[in-house]
């Protein structure tokens, strides 16, 4: 018994026994795994399911399927409110523990014009300044958090 | 699309993805259970369905339902005890005896037979593999099939082979 002809496509014998529910499991799963990348043997396959062959759920389908997506489209949008909310409600926290204007405290105080490079230095120089005054700047962040933190 | 169209869509193809279903699971509750799925999935994927291409669409989503119930039913029963063929023949021993030489080279000569009698779809993959070296990728390539399906091919060409000679070792 050949479900599969030597090019590799299944044969009409694999298809008539696959509607006829006679394969086992074995054979279910080679046949199914080959319709699930072949063209051709799926149309040849649904050319098989005519009507009469058809069947019938034990108890319609529809009213339930439509139950279970109008479900999942629930939770999908619950789930991007809920994450909407809570960026929000930590921007707020945020706020009133004062992060932001420690922030905007620090960015004033620093001023850019201050440091002129040098036209003898080179790029990398440029670069590990530019680090260094920036691990400084966030220090200073990092110091007034902790201090309007723990003393409010 | 609006809901009650594709209410329309589950309702016209309700029974012919509930029998592709049942046609490869042969229960009824996994049935309903695949079919739901197959449904949800497409609602979710519908605007990559090909144009005028809703059956065989909705048809291949049923398939690859099938394919991964039946394929995680399989592997919880199957399980492979030696990786690898060359773990066969050195079980038999290898040696610098003579006789033990020719007798690997008949065990060699026997499993290379088992290969080549292996029927579709193991045998294209493993004769490429075992034989003729070609990597996954090529074998891939060579017979239009997804690598996955290759992989997993070669693996239960493996079990096979590996139950023939058993019985024969």
């Amino acid at each position: 018994m050949e479900l599969f002809r030597e090019d590799g496509h299944l044969t009409d014998l694999a298809l008539k026994m696959s509607v006829e529910n006679t394969l086992n499991e074995t054979e279910s799963l080679e046949v199914s795994e080959h319709l699930s990348f072949c063209d051709e043997c799926l149309v040849r396959y649904s050319n098989f399911l005519t009507d009469d062959v058809l069947i019938e759920p034990e108890k319609p389908l529809t009213q339930s399927i439509m139950r279970r997506i109008h479900q999942k489209v629930i939770k999908i949008i619950f789930n991007r409110y809920f994450a909407a909310t809570a960026a929000a409600v930590f921007a707020i926290v945020f706020w009133q523990i004062g992060v932001f204007s420690n922030i905007y405290e620090v960015s004033k105080e620093r001023n850019l014009t201050e440091y002129k490079p040098d036209t003898h230095t080179t790029v990398i120089d440029d670069i590990n300044n530019h680090f260094t005054k920036l691990n400084e700047n966030w220090d200073k962040i990092l110091s007034k958090f902790k201090f309007n933190y723990f003393n409010n | 699309m609006t809901d009650k169209e594709f209410e329309n869509i589950v309702s016209t193809y309700e029974k012919l993805i509930y029998t592709v279903c049942y046609n490869f699971c042969k229960n009824h509750h996994t049935a309903e259970d695949l079919t739901q799925e197959t449904f949800i999935s497409a609602y979710s994927h519908i605007n990559s369905c090909p144009p005028n291409a809703l059956k065989p669409w909705l048809m291949r989503i049923a398939t690859n339902k099938a394919k991964d119930f039946l394929k995680s039913a399989y592997n919880k029963r199957v399980t492979c005890t030696q990786d690898n063929l060359i773990d066969i023949m050195d079980s038999n021993g290898y040696s610098n005896n003579s006789e033990d030489i020719a007798l690997s080279k008949e065990t060699i000569s026997q499993i290379t037979d088992e290969i080549q009698n292996l029927k579709e779809p193991y045998n294209k993959v493993c004769t490429m593999f075992f034989l003729e070296e070609k990597s996954i990728e090529e074998i891939a390539d060579i017979l239009d099939r997804p690598y996955k399906t290759v992989h997993t091919q070669i693996y239960r060409g493996k079990n096979i082979l590996q139950n023939k000679l058993k019985g024969e070792f």
